[in-house]
This record gives C-alpha cells, sequence and structure tokens, in this order.
C-alpha cells in the first residue's frame, strides 16, 4: 500500500469524475443550440445537378448537399494519388465557394453554439493541433466564446463544417483519462509502462492488504497465496 | 501535519470505515484491477475485430452514370444527401434526422440515383458486402437481419445486418441496413474485450456506457475507501507503528 496508495486515490478521484459526468455532455453536445438540426435544405433552390457537377469535376469521389448557414452547396472531396483539398460549391449558382474566411468562419460557430455564450476570439490554426484537436480536422479556424469554461469552436477551413467543440469540463476529463491510465504522454496509450507494474503492485497490495487487516481469516489466505501463484505465472 | 495522539477516536472510526468499505467494494475493486490489468496486456489489434477487415474502396469515376436529379425525386424536410457507391453504383443517401453518433437512431434512406427507385439491402448483396470487407478463410453460414438490442454491438440503435463467418474467431460482419455501412466485424477477442469492459463500467444493462448509478455509487464508495486508506496510512507512518510492525515481525 506505501507504493500504489497514493494511485489508488488518484483511481479514486478520476473514476468518479469520469462516471459522474455525463458522456454526452463532456463532448459539447450541449454547447449546441437545440433547434439547429431541425432546418430543413431548401431543395427547391437548388440549380445545379449531380449531372453537371461530375463533368465539371470528374475526380469528385465524395459528394455532399448539405446546408452552409442555410445556403444549400455541394461539398465535393477527392481521393487518388493527386488528392485535392475538399470545395465546397454553391448549389444554386455552381461557384467554386473561396475557403473559410474569419468572418465566416466566426458566423458559422456563432450560429452553432447556445446564444449564452458571447463571441471572444478567433485563431486559424494550420499545423500543430492543439491536443484537443485531431490533426485530420486541419486547417481549422478556432472560435473562443466568453464564459468561464472557455467553450471553443472549430471548424474546418475547407469544408465549414463544425468538427470539434470543446469546454473546460472536457479538458478536465481528458486530464482525469490520462492520470486514470496513468498515460501521462498524449492519453492515448492504455497499455503503457507504469499502469502495467502499478496494476500488478495493486492487484499483490490489494490482496496483501486484506491480509493483513483480516490475519485471522484463513479463507483470505489461501486465496493470497493462489493469487501470487497466479502473478507469478504472469510475470 | 496530523496530531494523531489528539484524535484516537477519529482514528477508531477512520479505521472502522476503512475496513467496512473493503468489504462493500472489495470484490468490485478486484474486478477494477483485474480488467483493467487485462486493458494493459490484451493485443489491441485482435480486441478491435479488425484482424481481418478490409477497407471498401469508393473510387468510381462518377461521369460513366446519369443521375436523377434531386429535385425531382420530391423530398421534403431532409438534413443533407449523401452520394453513395454501393456495390459499383450510385445511391443518394436522404438524412432525415442524423444524431450525434452514428449508432443513434438514424431517420435515412436509400435511393438508387440512376432510376429514383428506393433501394433497400438485399440478402445477396449484404453477402457480397460482407465478403468484400473480410478477408479470412471462413465461409458465410448465416445471414439475418437483426432489431436493438443486439448482444454485439450494444449501443447500437438500428436495424443491422449480421453476416456470420466459420472461422476459428467466429466473425460476424454488421452492416447498418438504412445506410448499408460495413458498420463492425465482432469475434471472439472482441466479445471478450466487450465482456471485460461491461465489467469494469459495471454495465449489466449493457447500454455501452460507464453512466450508470452503480457504478457511481462503488465509485464514490472506492474514493472513501481510498481517503480512509491513505488517512490509516499515514497514520501508521507518523506514529511509527508501520516500521514497528516489520520489525517486530523480522
Amino acid at each position: 500500500m506505501l507504493v500504489v496508495g497514493l494511485q489508488f486515490l488518484i483511481w479514486g478521484i478520476t473514476g468518479l469524475y469520469m462516471v459522474t459526468m455525463d458522456i454526452h455532455f463532456i463532448h459539447g453536445e450541449s454547447l449546441a443550440k437545440p433547434h439547429l438540426k431541425k432546418k430543413s435544405l431548401p431543395l427547391n433552390d437548388v440549380k445545379i445537378d449531380l449531372n453537371t457537377l461530375v463533368d465539371l469535376y470528374p475526380n469528385a469521389q465524395n459528394i455532399t448537399l448539405k446546408q452552409l448557414l442555410n445556403q444549400p452547396v455541394y461539398e465535393l472531396s477527392f481521393i487518388g494519388e493527386n488528392e485535392e483539398k475538399p470545395i465546397l460549391i454553391n448549389a444554386v449558382s455552381g461557384e467554386k465557394l473561396p475557403v473559410i474566411q474569419k468572418q465566416l468562419a466566426t458566423k458559422i460557430a456563432t450560429h452553432f453554439i447556445n446564444d449564452s455564450y458571447p463571441f471572444r476570439s478567433i485563431n486559424l490554426i494550420t499545423t500543430h493541433a492543439p491536443s484537443e484537436l485531431s490533426s485530420r480536422h486541419l486547417p481549422a479556424w478556432q472560435v473562443n466564446f466568453n464564459h468561464w469554461a472557455s467553450p471553443m469552436i472549430y471548424v474546418n477551413q475547407y469544408t465549414g463544417e463544425v468538427v470539434t467543440k470543446r469546454h473546460a469540463y472536457w479538458r478536465v476529463f481528458d486530464w482525469m483519462w490520462r492520470f486514470h491510465i496513468m498515460d501521462y504522454d498524449d492519453g492515448e496509450n492504455i497499455s503503457n509502462f507504469f499502469t502495467e507494474r502499478c496494476n500488478y503492485c495493486a492487484n499483490w497490495g490489494y490482496s496483501w492488504h486484506r491480509s493483513y487487516v483480516h490475519k485471522n481469516n484463513k479463507v483470505i489466505h489461501s486465496k493470497i497465496y493462489s493469487f501470487k501463484k497466479t502473478i507469478k505465472r504472469c510475470d | 501535519m496530523i496530531n494523531v495522539k489528539k484524535s484516537p477516536s477519529f482514528y477508531r472510526i477512520n479505521k472502522f470505515l476503512h475496513q467496512w468499505l473493503a468489504v462493500i467494494v472489495g470484490i468490485q475493486l478486484m474486478i477494477w484491477l483485474a480488467t483493467g490489468l487485462y486493458f494493459n496486456v490484451m493485443d489491441h489489434n485482435k480486441a478491435s475485430g479488425n484482424v481481418n477487415r478490409v477497407n471498401l474502396s469508393t473510387q468510381q469515376n462518377a461521369k460513366e452514370y446519369t443521375y436523377i436529379p434531386i429535385h425531382a425525386l420530391g423530398l421534403t424536410s431532409i438534413q443533407r444527401i449523401h452520394i453513395r457507391w454501393i456495390l459499383d453504383k450510385p445511391y443518394y443517401q436522404v438524412v432525415y434526422k442524423a444524431g450525434n453518433h452514428q449508432y443513434q437512431k438514424q431517420e435515412q434512406v436509400l435511393i438508387d440515383a440512376q432510376t429514383g427507385l428506393s433501394y433497400s439491402l438485399s440478402v445477396e448483396h449484404v453477402n457480397t458486402m460482407a465478403l468484400n470487407s473480410y478477408s479470412g478463410d471462413g465461409v458465410i453460414i448465416e445471414t439475418k437481419l437483426v432489431q436493438p438490442p443486439i448482444d454485439d454491438l450494444p449501443n447500437e440503435r438500428n436495424s443491422v445486418w449480421q453476416v456470420n463467418f466459420n472461422d476459428l474467431d467466429d466473425t460476424s460482419v454488421y452492416i447498418r441496413q438504412s445506410s448499408a455501412r460495413v458498420i463492425a466485424h465482432v469475434t471472439n477477442d472482441r466479445r471478450l474485450r466487450d465482456l471485460m469492459l461491461t465489467l469494469h463500467f459495471m454495465d449489466y444493462s449493457n447500454k455501452a456506457g460507464f453512466n450508470n448509478p452503480q457504478i457511481i455509487f462503488f465509485a464514490g464508495l472506492m474514493l472513501l475507501f481510498s481517503i480512509s486508506g491513505i488517512y490509516w496510512l499515514f497514520h501508521l507512518i507518523l506514529t511509527k507503528q508501520l516500521l514497528r510492525r516489520k520489525k517486530s515481525t523480522m
């Protein structure tokens, strides 16, 4: 217990935080406006059909008709050796839209987020994604809002999609997860050296401790003996 | 520093609390430690179930086909439309209501983009897709449409096709009915991992989550158990009882 006692405490604190916080809330789903998903795609406004689109962009592989701030747009992505970046096409006029600029990214984020969060600042991230954003979403606009929980909305610069939403509860959760699995690097490896050794010690230590507390209980002693044998076999 | 000599009653209460907490959380604590150790040492590739999974290529020449215009389909109240390639043919995947996660209840349909007719996966197409996504030695022994709750996919809320292979891993390939996507390969290794997750998360109602009342209760007790244990340990160190006990046993 001298060796693993503190880790037991860390597992207790981090475990309790993670199970009491609703995982959907942690994922930032409460940051979005509740009515956002009910808006329908204005199909009557779509003037460019798919035949025209594939004539103009024959290399397009994934095509999606969606809304960008209530405006119908086609999102095209490409696969292959000459991999091009995704593009947006205005589904009414057929013109290719420029990459998402600062003002539009701000509009997208403020349109997405609950009204109670006032806008604070915006940054473009093109390289070195912060740990809370997957690098596959780069380049992305990081839109910050004024609130003690520092909510941030990440908007992809090519597609205008809200790709990630984060707040302080998620960041605390992320640290709790790292401490729980003892991965102090990036929190992505649950098979790390520290957790493995500590877990062996904890299994042994907990068994020993129970025998210490209930030293007159012969049944527990015999169980610990067999458990120690198991641990030796694992080593 | 803790003045332990002035608080003997608190020490006794703490000791009593720690011992009884050990009785209550002891078995679950052993389960947490044992399953935690399993997560450390397991083969992550095998446990994912994707050992024999092949990604289906979507690269197509879109210009080869003539498409029914979307506005001619008479669709209303839709959120988005994806152009999908299923067994080398184009389809409109019309999304009426999408959840935040794919496993949540989806309201979507597939429409043949060349004819405008509604499309539903047939057993033949399901088997072809499952075989295309599978690189193992087994052959298909059963194909069936299953409804949630699904033992292998506890969080899935949509109808899925289950294609069972007769290989050593008892592989089941799952294809979502509404989107015609291969969503999972489930093998015995993955089933063992899922069982360990169920035990670790105390998810006995099989909802694939860890926000359930029983784990919150036991996690609270576990924290109290740790705090009382740390206090007891410090008490033993500060009163030099720990060293004395060790010496007396030598």
